[in-house]
């Protein structure tokens, strides 16, 4: 919506005045006020012409505690120089610029401010730093940019529609790894009796007929003068699922009470987890009752161990949503409908297990491990409920507030 | 060791700089408070005693009064600036010849009101403390100009309904001080606006010399014309609006009254309205009678009980001040603390890229390039010949066969197929024209262009 000006309009009266009064020096304000409009006008019409403005970010997505590199470059494209040019650049809640505080934009929403002094044909580059208060998705842009005549007064108005948007991960900091069991069969049909991991040798033995002859440990064999062959330790669970229970409190889950601390604690935990797992080589997938801004309710990344997993992981946590999607009950159901047997659910909760206990029992049935992983200030009694219940349990304790912590303790 | 010197040399030059906005406010302040003691003293029936530089002394008192004393007197502060402003007063008082002379025969009350104008003094000193912080308030300095433009223009209006000779020196006076306010509150207000702009976003208008020398020029340039036309610039409004107003009226009638020419109607009528009371004021309290007229001035015969009344509405409106100076002073005083330094890293330099040729539309008015060679002479000549059916050359015709079908109906000559010849060479025989062929190919394009009209 246009404001009314009514600079010409005085201006216009006090010449009409100044004429038909005879007063020259009404005349004269007149005559002044009719030429400053006019400058006005020259900007307003030229003041946004042929420039250029543009918002680099370095890279698009970064850890909670790091900052991307921001680029804003403007070029003032002609020979009008600009007295002032602002670009205000819409930010997403949450964005941290560290160079410069955020302004209130003209809907009250934060803005990064830029102003220049602009001469002809002059470019400037500004380099700042972004990160975020929390994870998410962020965004940056649109951009109204806005430019003052020679007097420095509003001349002209433009809004482009240009919008960046990083990715801020979740905290992750050193954990106890969690102690993983030792398991009969593993992932594959067992060929030869036990199903060894050959990345976990355990010593040689005498050959037994039946052996195949790639395991015969040919060195030992030319010492001894008789036929070795190595053995193996049995595989152990290499595949995980982290189960991540968004809800906070018992009851509905479109009941939006959560404390943001306590949800991002649960995040930390469960970005922590998931990098040490995968720095242990081990597969790792992620489920969550979450919105991530695709048209699914559901969270689902299957486990792998392909290079990259963990940040795959981490990504999804990123864009994750700190409210439920859908009840825990039903993820667990569609859990078990994609997850093959033999991978363990790692469920991470802050709440009591025993709502949905029936259908993790429904997942070991199925052939799955299921550990629950207890975080908060209840975590102890949640541990026990699980216990009582006959699944496998463990605390998980963050040393501090999630953005200070320094480590997580797994305990029995 | 050298860098304390330069560093201390800079912030000194920033500092200067720094100051300037105020300055230009306190010559603005004063000039229009001079505008408002002009008229004082006009409808006194008395010359002008206080000129811009004496009331840019009392503004600049009042700047640093509130500066330097203000914060130390902390609640007390409206008080002392009420003492300082009633001392303003007295001082400007004492500024006038007739005032020391009542004084000196112990009238107080003639020493008062010898020249009123001089109590304007007092205001001056009132409205420094509104500058007091660096740097300025925006707000306080558009206000300044805002008010003061309309301000002075109204006060010279009513300034011209009083009896000569006191009149024509009143608009000598407020003529220049017009100009001068003019000039300074724009371009303080400018440096104003740009430093507020800037707290925070990294932004110092005194990185851009080129600006402020464009500004001043500019602003100095609109000013010096305007002094300049003010005085025939009132002829050519009267002869443009006699000419132009009922045929604009009647072309509006035809036309339909949009919105934009509604409101322009709506401002002049309204300004027609105006300049006829104006007028009529004017008549009624006699301006532009002889020297020595009657006028408006005050004191002369005047009854007991108009002095009573006087005295009343001077008592309420000392009432009204006083409380004005006593709030203004401890509003003026919550002023923001300077800007803080900005971080950001910022690299700046001229770049002016080789632009692509701007292909620009042919206006009416706007004269063609004259072609070079026969070539692009046959070309600016189809180009010429595009607007007019019965000659131009069809989607479809080789420039030989357009030629030779001008030549079958009588419109065109031998000058055109050989034209047409000298392009088909370079076009599509990429053959190189002498200057000679290059000179009659442009001899033939102008006898053509004049004959194929």
């Amino acid at each position: 919506m246009t404001s009314v000006r009514f600079e010409p309009f005085v201006a216009v009266i006090l010449i009409l005045a100044g004429t038909f009064i005879g007063v020259p020096i009404a005349l004269l304000l007149g005559i002044v006020a009719l030429l400053l409009e006019i400058v006005r006008l020259v900007w307003s019409r030229g003041g946004l012409r042929r420039l250029e403005y543009r918002r680099r970010l370095e890279r698009n997505r970064t850890s909670w505690g790091e900052t991307i590199p921001l680029t804003v470059e403007v070029w003032n494209r002609k020979r009008l120089p600009l007295a002032w040019l602002r670009a205000d650049d819409a930010a997403s809640a949450g964005v941290d610029v560290v160079e410069r505080e955020l302004r209130d934009g003209v809907d009250g929403s934060p803005v990064l401010r830029n102003v220049w002094t602009l001469a002809p044909f002059e470019r400037v580059v500004r380099r700042f730093h972004v990160g975020a208060t929390r994870r998410g998705v962020f965004e940056l842009g649109p951009v109204r940019l806005s430019a003052g005549d020679l007097l420095g007064r509003d001349a002209a108005l433009d809004e482009r529609a240009a919008v960046d948007s990083f990715l801020v991960r979740p905290r992750t900091i050193h954990m106890t790894p969690i102690a993983r069991r030792d398991q009969w069969g593993g992932l594959d049909r067992a060929a030869h009796g036990l199903n060894e991991d050959p990345s976990r040798f355990a010593g040689v033995r005498e050959y037994a007929p039946g052996d195949p002859l790639r395991r015969i440990h040919h060195r030992t064999s030319a010492r001894l003068g008789r036929p070795m062959v190595k053995r193996f330790e049995p595989s152990r669970d290499r595949q995980f699922l982290i189960a991540l229970d968004v809800q906070m409190h018992d009851g509905p889950s479109w009941e939006l009470g959560f404390v943001e601390n306590d949800v991002e604690s649960l995040f930390v935990v469960a970005a922590s987890l998931a990098r040490s797992l995968a720095a242990d080589r081990a597969s790792v997938g992620l489920a969550a009752a979450g919105y991530t801004g695709a048209e699914t309710r559901f969270a689902y990344l299957p486990p792998s161990a392909d290079p990259g997993q963990a940040e795959r992981v981490l990504d999804l946590l990123a864009r994750l949503s700190s409210h439920p999607s859908a009840p825990f009950d039903t993820l667990l159901s569609r859990i078990a409908r994609v997850t093959a047997p033999g991978t363990t659910v790692l469920v991470l909760t802050g709440r009591d297990p025993r709502t949905y206990v029936r259908h993790l029992r429904a997942l070991e049935r199925l052939g799955c491990a299921v550990v629950v992983a207890a975080c908060g200030p209840d975590a102890a009694g949640h541990t026990a409920t699980a216990r009582a219940a006959g699944l496998a349990a463990r605390v998980v304790r963050l040393d501090g507030p999630w953005r200070t912590a320094t480590d997580i303790a797994v305990t029995a | 060791m050298t860098a304390a010197p330069s560093s201390g040399n800079a912030r000194g030059t920033a500092a200067a700089l720094d100051l300037i906005p105020l300055v230009l406010v306190i010559v603005a302040e004063a000039a229009w408070i001079s505008v408002v003691a002009g008229i004082a003293q006009e409808y006194a029936l008395r010359d002008p005693v206080l000129g811009i530089p004496v009331l840019a002394t009392f503004v600049t008192v009042g700047v640093a009064v509130a500066r330097f004393a203000g914060r130390r007197a902390g609640e007390r502060w409206p008080w002392v600036a009420l003492v300082v402003a009633v001392l303003g007063v007295v001082a400007g008082c004492l500024v006038s010849a007739d005032a020391r002379a009542h004084l000196a025969a112990g009238d107080v009350a003639g020493f008062l009101s010898a020249d009123p104008g001089c109590w304007l003094a007092g205001l001056a000193v009132v409205r420094g403390y509104a500058h007091a912080e660096l740097p300025l308030a925006e707000s306080t300095v558009t206000r300044v100009i805002g008010v003061g433009l309309p301000g002075i223009a109204l006060l010279a209006i009513l300034g011209g309904a009083v009896a000569e000779p006191w009149r024509a020196r009143f608009l000598d006076s407020t003529f220049t001080a017009a100009a001068t306010f003019a000039a300074t509150s724009i371009v303080a207000s400018a440096l104003v606006r740009l430093t507020t702009l800037g707290r925070g976003a990294g932004f110092d208008w005194r990185r851009n010399p080129a600006w402020v020398i464009l500004l001043v020029a500019l602003v100095a340039g609109i000013v010096l014309a305007a002094s300049g036309s003010a005085n025939v610039a009132g002829i050519a409004v009267q002869f443009l609006i006699g000419v132009l107003l009922v045929p604009a009226l009647i072309a509006g009638i035809l036309v339909g009254f949009g919105r934009s020419l509604r409101t322009i109607g709506l401002f002049v009528v309204a300004a027609a309205i105006l300049s006829v009371i104006v007028t009529i004021v004017a008549r009624v309290t006699g301006s532009g009678s002889a020297p020595g007229a009657p006028g408006v001035g005050v004191g002369r015969g005047s009854t007991t009980g108009d002095q009573v009344v006087a005295f009343g509405l001077g008592g309420t409106a000392l009432l009204v001040a006083v409380a004005a100076i006593l709030i203004l002073a401890r509003l003026w005083m919550n002023r923001l603390s300077p800007p803080e330094p900005d971080d950001v890293e910022e690299t700046r330099w001229i770049d002016e890229a080789v632009e692509p040729p701007i292909v620009r539309r042919r206006r009416l008015w706007s004269r063609r390039r004259a072609p070079a060679d026969a070539a692009t002479a046959y070309l600016a000549l189809v180009a010429d010949l595009e607007s007019r059916p019965s000659v131009r050359r069809l989607p479809t015709e080789t420039p030989t066969e357009h030629a030779g079908r001008l030549r079958r109906v009588g419109r065109g000559r031998v000058a055109l197929d050989l034209l047409a010849a000298d392009y088909a060479l370079w076009r599509f025989g990429g053959v190189t024209l002498s200057a000679a062929e290059d000179r009659r190919g442009l001899a033939r394009w102008r006898r053509l262009r004049r004959e194929l009209r």
